[in-house]
């Protein structure tokens, strides 16, 4: 990578939808290199980040990393709810 | 930052622009990984990752006393060093190593005030290089454990009711209609809250830039949820590292003077067997 310092340029911030979820996609770039970052928004955690050449590579790159992170989230809460259906368990209980 | 109770140890991203070349003062990216760090970082920053440098992963626990040693020598740390803390993240994690060096007892330990998203939002220089660190032997006080709650502890004063306990979790979160914030992993049983504990989410004592709120909001904001300095009092989230942002707040910005962070959290009580939990 160059060594150059340089400020970030062209921050820009926006809102998606993904997998059912709004979430915020940050990309700037730093010297050559576009950097792109996905957040849950609430409360916040980054859950999916991306680089590459251009901000599309670096945003298409973390909206995948968040896509399969929220995917694998629902499919989580999914099982649980099917697991405590077959156990006949109230649906409000864990 | 003059009307916080310790505004010493808050500084801006000017103090940080004007003193980053200042051999007395350490710069420190700390984040979740070191992913952020890596896309560019302050001139004359270090990296900490917390999951691999900042936890005793195979103990689930803070860094034992002799393994904060090692960070801090080879991080050319020493007793006396100006140790400025920020990251990604919403200074969550930057948070958390500002409550474990102070644990070990580093007098001068401050955050960055909006962490790397301000910084990237004024556009200030960024590197890849990496700063050049000629390490030091640093000796370590004893881990002051006023710091910390366990749960144990932390069940006998829920069980008196002795504590104002804050959990900084999303209101989903803490209702249990999730278990995890989304993308994130759950890592507990159920849903739901500590017993008594008040809602008050890490993000309310923010601005929205990521800088803190003044002091008169911040008392405002717990007060409002019955959360004052007469009782001691103990924050938690899922893993504690929002909860060490909100510890940060009560303790250095409010000065409240016993507040512990509960690392344990959601992911320690809301997996025991037979702990009582709050759900609507």
């Amino acid at each position: 990578m160059p060594h150059d310092v340089s400020g970030a340029q062209g921050l820009t911030t926006r809102f998606v939808v993904l997998e059912g979820e709004e979430v915020r996609v940050t990309s700037y770039l730093v010297g050559v290199r576009y950097s792109a970052r996905v957040d849950n928004i609430d409360p916040g955690g980054i859950i999916g980040r991306g680089r590459g050449a251009t901000r599309e590579e670096a945003e298409t790159l973390a909206l995948d990393d968040a896509e399969l992170r929220l995917a694998l989230s629902h499919s989580r809460q999914a099982l649980g709810a099917a697991s405590r259906a077959l156990r006949g368990d109230r649906p409000d209980e864990d | 930052m003059g009307s916080y109770a310790y505004p010493q140890t808050l500084v801006d991203t000017d103090w940080v622009h004007d003193h980053r070349e200042d051999p007395d003062v350490r710069v420190v990216e700390v984040d979740v990984d070191t992913f952020a760090f890596e896309e560019g970082h302050i001139p004359g920053a270090i990296g900490w990752d917390w999951a691999s440098q900042l936890c005793d992963t195979r103990l689930r626990d803070i860094l034992s006393k002799a393994g904060f040693e090692a960070l801090m020598g080879a991080s050319g740390i020493t007793p006396q060093t100006t140790v400025v803390l920020y990251g990604d993240n919403n200074n969550w994690f930057a948070a958390w190593a500002f409550w474990q060096m102070k644990i070990y007892g580093h007098e001068d330990v401050r955050l960055m005030n909006g962490g790397r998203t301000k910084w990237l939002a004024e556009g200030r220089e960024l590197t890849f290089e990496e700063a050049d660190i000629a390490p030091t032997t640093y000796v370590a006080k004893d881990a002051d454990m006023s710091l910390r709650d366990y749960q144990g502890a932390l069940a006998k004063k829920v069980d008196a009711g002795s504590l104002h306990l804050v959990d900084v979790r999303s209101v989903a979160e803490f209702t249990g209609e999730l278990l995890a914030p989304p993308g994130l992993p759950e890592t507990c049983q159920r849903g739901g809250h500590i017993p008594g504990a008040a809602n008050v989410p890490w993000g309310e004592v923010c601005a929205p830039d990521g800088t803190f709120k003044s002091r008169d909001e911040l008392a405002a904001l717990y007060a409002a949820r019955g959360v004052t300095g007469d009782k001691p009092i103990t924050a938690y989230c899922r893993i504690g590292e929002r909860s060490s942002h909100t510890w940060f707040a009560l303790k250095y910005l409010l000065g409240y003077e016993d507040v512990r962070n509960y690392d344990g959290s959601w992911t320690e009580w809301g997996n025991l067997v037979a702990a009582p939990i709050e759900r609507p």
